[in-house]
């Protein structure tokens, strides 16, 4: 009986090992070190015959028993006193890693691999990529080949065999899974409270911009959102996806100041644009939408600088819809939002103003302004870098006048800045520029690197006009996206293939077949919500189904796939499909026995052959025939009498079919 | 020492056994009206497993929670039925028990029919009179096995065997774990064979007189090469010819037959000869001690029960049938 047990230990101590290095990462180190420290004696003990606690040694019992209560103290003393999420995965590691020191049992076993399926959960709660839910399922196989080789105490299958068994149960367990997952009753929301997270290093944009800020982001890969225009996306010089709109400079730093009471203006355009935005999780309220949003999708609103924000912060990832009109002209301007578009700090920027008093005094327009201020940018020595120098006095002049390298947000801020001294409503908006189309999955997938920033300004019979600074500086980048603006350094593959071009456009393709596949995970598997349930069971006909006929449904269809799998494993035999002989044997002795004379168990096929042919002397020659060609196929390895064999018991009669036969020749036996 | 087969009682003159004996006590496949199953208490356990992850991923929206939830609850039902096939059309060609004296062990070889069928594993066997519950009950000495693919396989289960007579063996409980001891599966066998178990040689009275007058036990024989009549340890000056090579090659001992000429003085044991030991099972018993004793010493015997009398022989199928007398002596023929 411990023959299993010992047996199973490497597949226990390998599956735990792979399930709980994840948790290491995000644990105290102190709880990876207890586990470690408790599996490498494990270990130890199971090759080296070091001592474990037990009956023979009490006193190591002792100390483990203490180390079990002390631990608990620690754990609860680090995270605070609070038992929530990570606390709670902290314990659970140890006491794994203590109750592998307990493996007396078989019962032991079980209650350790259950603690294993129950740890490959506790890694989803932090994250639910593809390559985590492989490394899980990797886990799965070896906990379960180790059930399997507990419960195989006679040591008969191999170690190939086990694992193979267990892939077949895992295949045959697809069907009910499936319909499990898709019908389950799913409930809407949280059945307790959701502890607080808190705002651990979620990326995204920031509701201020200090100079200095944005180009850290542009430099991460994280996926932003994903949109699905349904077909063709516009091109990348359009897509201005709107965030948080700065109104307050402070000298240093932007910041979207107190919200403005008034509705959004009215807004005149012909051309409505619809799409669906899937938003990763970022913390934040603000939703992403193309300029100009027509309308909040439920559960957000509108805000009078055309913001979209969502009642809730977003805290996990989330779907919408949204129209958006692109030759949008706004039609009104409140009286509130021309003082703050022209408010400027007092004492800030000395440089730029003087600069902007001397335009304004030449007596051009909002239009001419604009323009010559991006003249400024395209005709003298303004360059875009990611790494600008830092600034030390007044950022937005040193900007200006001396350093004149920087990033759409200088850009950006510099170019309000100027305005508001001209005497023009200017403000300062941030956002996502551009995205990369993906053909194979059919949507745009924003990235964190595609933050940026731009500015608008209130021309009179126009409404706001924006003008986006980086774009003189830099078309590229606002045409082809930031990856042309972006060192080329990032990523091993890509600087090995820097200069074949046939194997950027593969690994291109291959980013985008992987993003498809990130896309359709998100949509079906980790999306998978109460919504879509209905929507699914909307397209399948089962329309406004209640959960007592959804689970209804559910019952009959996994009874009846269950019933499937019965059968089938009932039906299958021990005979090797390669042994053919043997096949047509069991065929021809099946027909005989529909002729009504049936091989007993302890006839051989001579004897059964000569039996058979004095019952149905009509068949004689063949039946004598088809044993002679058996015993030559089955004991004499003769390949060519295997085949015919084959042949000539396709051609025996298969009599059992007509009843007339059967009842006729019943009568034969005995 | 083998015991010839006592399967079909009617007759207790020995037979060998033959391949049409076995099967007319073989039993129909387990089908799957015979196979039961149910969760183990791991299968519980991890039940309750599940239902916690499913709670977990529904409060906190983990769409791989749901996944994994349901893996693990669509494992437990392929594993149920893997379990179930495990046993299901696992055949019993029946069961043999070599006699045994009352009071001792008798072993059951339980032939199993396997043609055809994958290979089985882990399957537990054991002699379960009683009512059992749900989850199996401790102290239930099983025998446990594999069983290859397409073959005949054979079990040697053990049951006390307290008293004389036929001992119904009564059923048979075979189940199993695997593959994943989630779910346990059992189905009774339940052969019709019995055992013979014959009375336990006991009581003190001196062995009754040869037949024949005053001569001791024995007189009347002489060693000679006409009839044979046992085996004793070698002495100097054996013919090489009574050697018993067979035995030699088992056990390293070197024995010879004996053969005894002329008339041989036959024991009569009868039931009057063991009227001291008391009532009828200790008569039997006494007269079982005289007739194993007879037989060690080689002397041949006669056995006269009342309503049956068995006639002077020796050697081990008399042995048996007068044993076998002895066992059922008083019980119904059938």
């Amino acid at each position: 009986m411990s023959g299993g047990r010992d047996r199973s230990l490497p597949w226990l101590l390998g599956a735990l090992a792979l399930v709980v290095s994840p948790h290491a990462l995000r644990q105290p180190p102190w709880v990876s070190a207890i586990f470690v420290l408790f599996w490498c004696w494990r270990t130890l003990a199971w090759r080296s015959g070091w001592p474990l606690p037990g009956r023979h040694h009490p006193a190591l019992m002792l100390a483990k028993n203490l180390f079990a209560v002390g631990m608990f103290v620690a754990v609860v003393v680090n995270f605070g006193g609070r038992l929530g999420r990570d606390a709670g995965i902290a314990l659970l590691v140890i006491l794994t890693g203590l109750k592998l020191l307990e493996l007396q049992r078989d019962r032991d076993t079980y209650i350790v691999t259950f603690l294993g399926y129950f740890l490959v959960v506790t890694n989803f709660l932090y994250t639910q990529t593809i390559p985590m839910a492989l490394l899980m399922f990797a886990v799965v196989v070896v906990l379960t080949t180790g059930l399997l080789t507990l419960n195989d105490r006679g040591a008969g299958m191999s170690a190939t065999e086990r694992l193979r068994l267990v892939l077949r149960m895992l295949a045959q367990t697809v069907p009910v899974l499936l319909l499990l997952f898709f019908l389950f009753p799913r409930l809407p929301g949280p059945l307790w409270g959701l502890p607080q997270t808190g705002a651990d290093a979620v990326s995204g944009l920031s509701d201020e911009l200090s100079l200095g800020n944005i180009s850290e982001l542009s430099l991460s890969d994280e996926l932003a959102f994903r949109v699905d225009f349904g077909g063709e996306p516009p091109p990348p010089r359009e897509l201005y996806w709107r965030g948080p709109v700065l109104w307050n400079d402070d000298g240093r730093s932007w910041t979207v100041g107190s919200a403005i009471s008034q509705p959004p203006p009215r807004v005149a355009g012909s051309s409505l644009r619809e799409y669906t935005v899937t938003l990763e999780a970022h913390e934040k309220r603000w939703l992403f939408g193309l300029d100009l949003v027509a309308a909040a999708p439920p559960g957000s609103r509108l805000t009078a600088d055309f913001r979209l924000l969502s009642d809730k912060r977003v805290r996990r990832r989330i779907r919408y819809s949204l129209g958006s009109i692109t030759d949008y002209r706004v039609l009104d301007i409140s009286a509130e939002e021309r003082s703050r578009a022209l408010q400027l700090p007092p004492g800030a920027h000395p440089r730029a103003r003087a600069l902007a008093a001397r335009w304004a005094a030449e007596g051009l327009d909002a239009r001419a302004l604009a323009e010559r201020a991006l003249a400024m940018f395209r005709e003298q020595a303004f360059f875009y870098t990611l790494r600008p120098p830092m600034p030390v006095g007044d950022p937005v002049d040193e900007f200006l006048f001396q350093a004149r390298r920087g990033f759409c947000e200088h850009f950006a801020a510099a170019f309000t800045v100027l305005m508001r001294a001209a005497g023009v409503p200017a403000r300062l908006v941030t956002g996502y520029q551009g995205g990369q189309y993906n053909p194979v999955g059919g949507f745009v997938d924003v990235r964190q690197r595609d933050a940026h920033a731009w500015a608008e300004i209130w021309i009179a019979g126009e409404g706001w006009v924006r003008a986006d600074p980086t774009a003189v500086v830099a078309p590229q980048r606002i045409d082809r996206g930031i990856d042309t603006a972006l060192p080329r350094s990032s990523g091993v593959l890509s600087l090995a293939f820097r200069d074949n071009p046939f194997a950027e456009a593969m690994l291109r393709r291959l980013r985008n077949l992987w993003g498809a596949a990130g896309n359709a995970w998100n949509q079906w598997v980790l999306g998978y919500s109460t919504d879509r349930q209905q929507r699914l069971l909307e397209r399948l006909g089962l329309e406004r189904v209640d959960w007592l006929r959804l689970g209804f449904i559910l019952t009959v269809l996994v009874t009846i796939v269950f019933t499937a799998l019965a059968i089938f494993l009932a039906r299958s035999a021990a005979i090797p499909r390669r042994d053919p002989a043997r096949r047509a044997w069991d065929r021809f002795c099946a027909r005989m026995a529909r002729l009504g004379v049936e091989r007993n168990n302890h006839e051989g096929p001579v004897d059964f052959g000569a039996r058979a042919a004095k019952v149905r002397a009509d068949l004689a020659t063949a039946i004598l025939q088809i044993t002679d060609l058996y015993v030559r196929a089955r004991y004499a390895q003769d390949a060519q009498a295997a085949a015919e064999l084959a042949r000539q018991v396709r051609a025996f009669p298969n009599g059992g079919r007509r009843g007339g036969a059967e009842s006729k020749d019943r009568t034969w036996k005995k | 020492m083998r015991l010839p087969g006592v399967s079909s009682g009617a007759s207790p003159s020995p037979e060998p056994l033959n391949a049409a004996d076995t099967l007319s006590a073989a039993l129909p496949r387990l089908d799957t009206r015979r196979v039961y199953v149910f969760p183990s208490r791991q299968g519980f356990m991890l039940m309750f497993a599940i239902a916690l992850m499913l709670l977990g991923a529904i409060n906190y929206d983990i769409g791989l929670g749901y996944i994994m939830s349901f893996a693990l609850t669509g494992l437990g039902l392929v594993c149920l039925l893997h379990t179930w096939r495990n046993l299901l059309h696992l055949g019993c060609l029946g069961l043999r028990g070599e006699p045994v004296f009352a009071g001792g062990v008798a072993s059951l070889r339980l032939t199993l029919d396997n043609r055809g069928q994958p290979a089985r594993r882990a399957l537990d066997f054991a002699h379960a009179p009683g009512r059992m519950g749900l989850f199996r009950r401790a102290g239930l000495e099983a025998v446990s096995c594999d069983i290859p693919a397409d073959s005949l396989h054979s079990v040697i289960l053990h049951c006390p065997a307290p008293r004389r007579g036929r001992l119904a063996v009564g059923r048979i409980l075979v189940e199993t774990c695997f593959p994943l001891g989630l779910v346990r599966a059992w189905a009774w066998l339940a052969p019709r064979d019995d055992i013979i178990v014959y009375p336990r040689p006991r009581g003190r009275l001196p062995m009754p007189r040869a037949e024949g007058g005053n001569r001791s036990a024995g007189a009347g024989q002489r060693e000679g090469d006409e009839d044979f009549v046992g085996f004793r340890a070698y002495r100097g000056g054996d013919l090489p010819r009574h050697i018993d090579w067979k035995v030699l090659a088992r056990s390293d001992n070197l024995v010879v037959r004996r053969f005894v000429t002329g008339e041989a003085a036959a024991l009569a044991l009868g039931w009057e000869a063991a009227a001291p030991a008391g009532a009828v099972e200790a008569r039997l018993e006494q007269l079982a001690r005289w007739v194993v004793d007879a037989d060690e010493r080689g002397l041949p015997w006669s056995l006269s029960l009342p309503g049956q009398h068995i006639p002077t022989g020796s050697g081990e199928a008399h042995l048996q049938r007068c044993l076998t007398a002895l066992a059922l002596f008083g019980e119904a023929d059938t």
